[in-house]
């Protein structure tokens, strides 16, 4: 085949780097975005701990801005961090590399998916300034409350917020068609679906979830806005406000919250199926094995992906909705534990036999499945609905949530760009400072959130500003917090050796060869490192075998990559024969 | 190796910190131990899988860590090792979820014995109804909220004449008796949860939902509100009193406040106390009032501003007002400042102060009562 | 090794499953609000609205533009088939803004009646996407005008002008037809 988008190679500054619409490129500026707006997130994050650690001591944390933080800081993690970050940064760079495609199938389209992102961003930011500061409504935006005026930021700060999620849904459905069309049009000659790396399962099945569950999201949002602008009662009932009837009339409250849900539930796994994937490779490659039952993972991601979609009323056990449905939810949410332990246990098993090297990317592969475990545990407890009751809206979930979407996608994305740097700039991060952060990190973050757990079985409610005075929790309570606090402070401290490592090593880091972990998976092996405009060169590659060829009984080197045309490992190792 | 070490080291800190942690459950005192158990259950099935988990990974990290001249076994699939695996945490979730559910049945079924009574939720208070000698909770409505009837009783309905109303935050429930709690909201959502009960429920506008239990131990809880419901929702609190037969009785019978008898107070005219310091008895009313109607959530009696400014030092005091310009705290503004709230607002806060319905007389019990809290009572120096 | 996935040149077949990707999305996000309303109506509050006669006409005129872009992606005269297609949309556009001027002048406010914040929800939701293919349509008038070869690109805009007239067609049965009983029946109600 020609290389006609050769011609277009951009040549100016503006059109390489600014109005790009190559998917590297593209990748790096959302990734760039997200990095900034989670950097916000986590400075407020550590605002909120000063103030429940120690209460009172920083007397600019008044309750106003506790709740302002507490809603800012969740809606960005889990929207304009996370989910961009995945699909628009990790999605975007590896997709087009990982099937052997010249770019994304709309590279227009992708371009304009940036911008819209950062629109978003930057309405959301501009919520900040208005009169009122940002809404305080907690990242779950529930109506009433979001839109009446004992919340904070209930008058323009909840209408940016809306405004901004809007734009964020449609940015991330220009993004999602173009990924979902890469991975099923643009495939290489060779490259079948089950040869394609987990990562792009998970980012596959990440996407189509995004796309079938923002809608539910933009509604909600786009509802909300009527009933706080123009004054329909979608969501609103007949309400005595601050001691005024309000004229909103026979609206419904808990149809929202299905609505959010029904997004809000898919959404964990919006940002956990990718970071699932990523893992997967990176055990796969530094344990030079293959990755243990990948037929069983893909099963195991696409299960998960559909059954997520019939769970989301597990976080409304107490809302008042229909009680009965509480058999149902609880049933489905347990069930989905089964395809989460399989990718579980074949992480395991492929550890197991395996030649461990403890890279940096290692490091926080294995840091992801520990903190993930603990939190898909506790959610056990959050699913099961009676052992629910006393613990729903405690920090028992925050300490929940925190591990299992929080700590471990966050982990694996580290993981993700340590592994991926030096494809993405020709150069190697710093491997002590690596270890550094991920030190502090892994164990900052047990610190933080294991003895969370003890404080919301306790009974100490989430979203509380300060906790006086309350005969049930004891004054260790406080001390408890009080440490807490100073391991988020230590861990919020050591991110900016993260950041310095990313700075600095574009520019110092040892020069990294075209494939340093010798991994087989098609995006290294490019014939320029980093890839050029087209990604490779006159002529597509050809793929003959799974991404997985590591240490196969016979040949030289400890992997064979997937454009090999050796006669040993491929998909003959693969079909599913028992082993001895 | 250090992540080895590391990790079961994380293991056996969890498993001290848990064998030593203070914090744990409040005692039960309600029928629900059967969640108690649940969750025993469901902490040793999973404290199990975490262990194992953590430790099968350091295993790991040491017996096959990277050696020179080492290489990984090739093993794609073990289809009889996997299928084992999947039936044992079908087990294992089984014997999370039966027992679960089976609490569930009962959680949504109260008995038909149960005594009735009714919560209400309201930025950031709680009130109580209870059925009168009819036994009858009457209907209601938000429509039919006003300040001579602020439960939003229908006055049409025969039922709700004898319902005794409660107004300020504390019910008294009878232990070893069966309750069902209904809830209702006049504005946002709140949740009515008293950790040592154990079950709880969403208040809703709009909407009656309800919960049911047993108390078992007599004693005074605290309810606190579990839903995000503004800013001054960490400080919704209230009391719930479980008392044995005689003690609900006595508590029952001093509950005299129906639809009929609510109309607010008399008006008296406004008392002789300018100049003149407060009187005792007015100031103790007044803190009396702040707790009973609600300012002790946005305001407290200390310098540190919460929703609100603070109390303490307020009276005589400079405040500078939104837009710059300063204000004297004196009576008269302390007056307008409770009748008309948000007229002027003070910088740094939001307009978010309801209308509190009070009578002159009350008025005065609070800034008598605010104005004791200034150590110097007729001092006017500024201070800031 | 059967291979499907042969290099394939990424333009048409591309743009084609990207449409049917768009639709389930659009699709999605229409059967949420309907879900949303079957829910809502079962309040006591709800009154249904009237249906318009001038909604009928609307209706034609949509389906006329679909027709003209079916003619336009099966026949040699494209031009004139296009034309007509943009003017008939047009027309629909500009038929609903006057609905809901009728519909405001005889006392249905948004604010008024949920079924009337439905109406006015949806049908804008609905116009919005009319004029996103619009959009697509102007475009493609441009590349006509510059000789390039329009044929894939005037398949697509008609499929998806199908799919618009059916959205409407759902929507107006939702609004106007189907009685909210069966509706919540059929949604599962709330
Ligand atoms: C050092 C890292 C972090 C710290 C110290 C931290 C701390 C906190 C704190 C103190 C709260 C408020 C608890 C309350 O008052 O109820 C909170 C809420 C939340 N956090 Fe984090 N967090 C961190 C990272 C993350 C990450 C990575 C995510 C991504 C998923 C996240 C998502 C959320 C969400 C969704 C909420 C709930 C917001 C709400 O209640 O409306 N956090 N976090
Ligand atoms: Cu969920
Ligand atoms: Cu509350």
């Amino acid at each position: 085949m020609a290389y006609p988008e050769h011609e277009h190679a951009p040549h100016s500054f503006w059109t390489r780097y600014v109005w790009s619409q190559d998917h590297k490129v593209i990748a790096v500026q959302y990734t760039i975005t997200a990095i900034a707006v989670g950097l916000v997130a986590l400075v407020l994050s550590n605002l909120m701990r000063l103030q429940i650690g120690f209460p009172g001591r920083f007397a600019f944390i008044d309750a106003n801005h506790y709740y302002q933080f507490v809603t800012m800081h969740g809606m960005i993690m889990v929207i304009y961090l996370l989910t961009a970050l995945f699909l628009g940064g990790f999605g975007n760079y590896l997709i087009p590399l990982m099937v052997g495609a010249r770019d994304m199938v709309f590279p227009f389209l992708n371009m304009l998916s940036y911008w819209m992102y950062l629109l978003a961003v930057v309405v959301l930011m501009g919520s900040f300034f208005v009169p009122g500061g940002p809404t305080g409504a907690g990242w779950t935006l529930y109506p009433p409350q979001a839109i009446l005026p004992g919340t904070p930021g209930s008058g323009g700060g909840i209408v940016l917020m809306l405004v901004s999620l809007a734009i964020f849904i449609v940015a991330a459905t220009m993004g999602g068609l173009n990924y979902v069309t890469t991975v099923l049009q643009a495939r290489t000659r060779g490259m079948t679906l089950m040869r394609l790396p987990l990562t792009v399962w998970g980012i596959l099945v990440a996407t189509i979830m995004a796309l079938l569950a923002f809608p539910a999201l933009f509604v909600s949002a786009v509802m909300m806005l009527f009933d706080k602008l123009l004054g329909t009662s979608f969501f609103m009932p007949a309400v005595v406000s601050m001691g005024q009837a309000l004229a909103y009339k026979g609206g419904s409250p808990i149809l929202f919250q299905h609505l959010f849900w029904f997004f809000g539930h898919p959404e964990v796994y919006i940002v956990a199926l990718p970071a699932f994937g990523i893992v997967s490779d990176l055990i796969s490659t530094h344990a030079r094995k293959n990755i243990f039952g990948y037929r069983m993972m893909v099963w195991a991601i696409v299960i998960i992906g559909v059954l997520s979609f019939v769970v989301w009323a597990h976080h409304m056990y107490v809302s008042g909705m229909n009680p009965w449905f509480g058999f149902f939810f609880a049933t489905t949410t347990l069930v989905i534990a089964v395809p989460t332990a399989i990718k579980v246990y074949n992480w395991l098993l492929t550890l197991w036999r395996g030649d461990i090297h403890l890279t940096v990317p290692m490091l926080f592969a294995i840091g992801f499945v520990s903190t993930f475990v603990i939190g898909g545990l506790t959610g056990l407890f959050l699913g099961n609905v009676s052992t629910d009751m006393p613990l729903s809206n405690t920090y028992f979930v925050v300490a929940h949530f925190h591990m299992v979407m929080g700590v471990s996608p966050i982990l694996a994305i580290f993981g993700g760009i340590y592994h991926w740097y030096p494809k993405v700039t020709g150069r190697m991060m710093d491997d002590t400072l690596g270890k550094l952060h991920f030190w502090v990190t892994f164990v900052g973050s047990y610190a933080i959130y294991f003895p969370m757990h003890y404080l919301g079985i306790l009974g100490m409610p989430r979203r509380y500003y300060a906790y006086d005075n309350y005969a049930f929790i004891p004054p260790s309570a406080q001390q408890l917090n009080a440490f807490i606090t100073v391991a988020a402070l230590v861990v919020g401290a050591f991110q900016l050796v993260f950041l310095y490592n990313l700075a600095r090593s574009a520019f110092n880091g040892k020069p990294s060869g075209s494939n340093p972990w010798g991994s087989a998976s098609l995006e290294w092996q490019t014939p320029e490192n980093p890839p050029g405009h087209g990604n490779w060169g006159p002529a597509l590659p050809e793929v003959h075998r799974w991404p997985y060829d590591y240490s196969v009984p016979g040949a030289e080197a400890d992997f064979l990559p997937q454009t090999s045309t050796s006669p040993l490992g491929g998909d003959d190792a693969k079909p599913d024969k028992d082993t001895p | 190796m250090a992540l080895a070490i590391v990790l079961v080291a994380l293991v056996i800190s969890a498993v001290l910190f848990h064998a030593f942690s203070p914090w744990w459950y409040t005692p039960l005192a309600s029928n629900w131990a059967l969640i108690d158990t649940t969750l025993s259950i469901t902490l040793l099935i999973t404290g199990a899988v975490f262990i194992a988990v953590n430790v099968f990974i350091a295993w790991c990290i040491v017996r096959f860590r990277h050696r020179d001249g080492h290489r990984a076994a090739f093993q794609p699939d073990n289809r009889r090792l996997e299928r084992w695996l999947i039936a044992l945490t079908g087990v294992g979730i089984a014997a999370m979820l039966t027992p679960g559910l089976f609490v569930y049945a009962d959680l949504i079924r109260p008995p038909p014995s149960a005594a009735v009574i009714e919560a209400i939720g309201q930025q950031w208070q709680w009130r109580f109804r209870l059925p009168g000698p009819d036994g009858q909770l009457g209907s209601t409505d938000v429509r039919f909220i006003g300040p001579s009837n602020p439960f939003g009783l229908n006055p049409a309905d025969p039922r709700g004449r004898d319902d005794i109303l409660i107004s300020e935050p504390e019910v008294h429930v009878q232990v070893n008796q069966p309750v069902k709690i209904l809830l209702r909201s006049q504005d946002v959502l709140h949740d009515f949860f008293v950790q040592p009960f154990r079950t709880r429920m969403n208040m809703v506008p709009g909407m009656v939902t309800s919960f049911w239990l047993t108390p078992t131990k007599t004693g005074r809880y605290e309810i606190l509100c579990a839903q995000l419901c503004g800013v001054g929702h960490f400080n919704m609190r209230g009391h719930v009193v479980v008392d044995d037969e005689t003690g609900y009785r006595a508590w029952l019978g001093k509950q005299r406040v129906t639809l009929a008898s609510f109309t607010p107070p008399p008006r008296t005219t406004s008392t002789a106390m300018a100049g003149g310091s407060p009187t005792t008895a007015l100031v103790s009313q007044g803190q009396a009032l702040a707790q009973s109607k609600g300012c002790v959530a946005c305001h407290s009696p200390t310098t540190s501003a919460g929703v609100g400014p603070g109390w303490q030092g307020l009276y005589g005091k400079h405040e500078r007002l939104a837009g710059g310009t300063m204000a004297l705290v004196d009576e008269a503004y302390l007056r307008e400042a409770i009748t008309v709230p948000n007229s002027k607002l003070v910088e740094g806060f939001q307009p978010v102060m309801p209308k509190i319905d009070l009578n002159d007389q009350e008025v005065n019990a609070l800034i008598a009562y605010i104005r004791s809290l200034s150590t110097k009572p007729a001092a006017t120096t500024a201070q800031q | 090794m059967n291979d499907a996935t042969l290099a394939r040149p990424p333009s048409d077949a591309a743009a084609r499953l990207g449409l049917w990707v768009l639709i389930a999305v659009i699709t999605v996000l229409f059967l949420q609000v309907i879900q949303a309303y079957a829910v809502r109506s079962d309040s006591i509050d709800w009154q249904r609205l009237p249906a318009l006669p001038l909604l009928g006409w609307n209706t034609l005129t949509l389906l006329l533009a679909s027709i003209a872009l079916q003619a336009a992606a099966t026949h040699q005269r494209r031009r004139i088939a296009l034309r007509a297609a943009g003017l008939f949309a047009c027309a629909f556009l500009i038929g609903q803004l006057v609905a809901w001027q009728q519909m405001r002048s005889a006392g249905f406010l948004v604010a008024g009646n949920p079924a009337n914040s439905f109406f006015y929800l949806l049908t804008g939701m609905h116009g919005v996407h009319v004029l996103g293919g619009l959009i697509a349509w102007g475009l493609l008038m441009i590349r006509a005008r510059q000789g390039a070869d329009i044929t894939s690109g005037t398949r697509l805009c008609a499929r998806y002008w199908h799919f618009l007239l059916l959205v409407w067609l759902l929507l107006y049965s939702v609004l106007f037809l189907i009685p909210p009983a069966t509706l919540q029946v059929i949604c599962g109600g709330g």
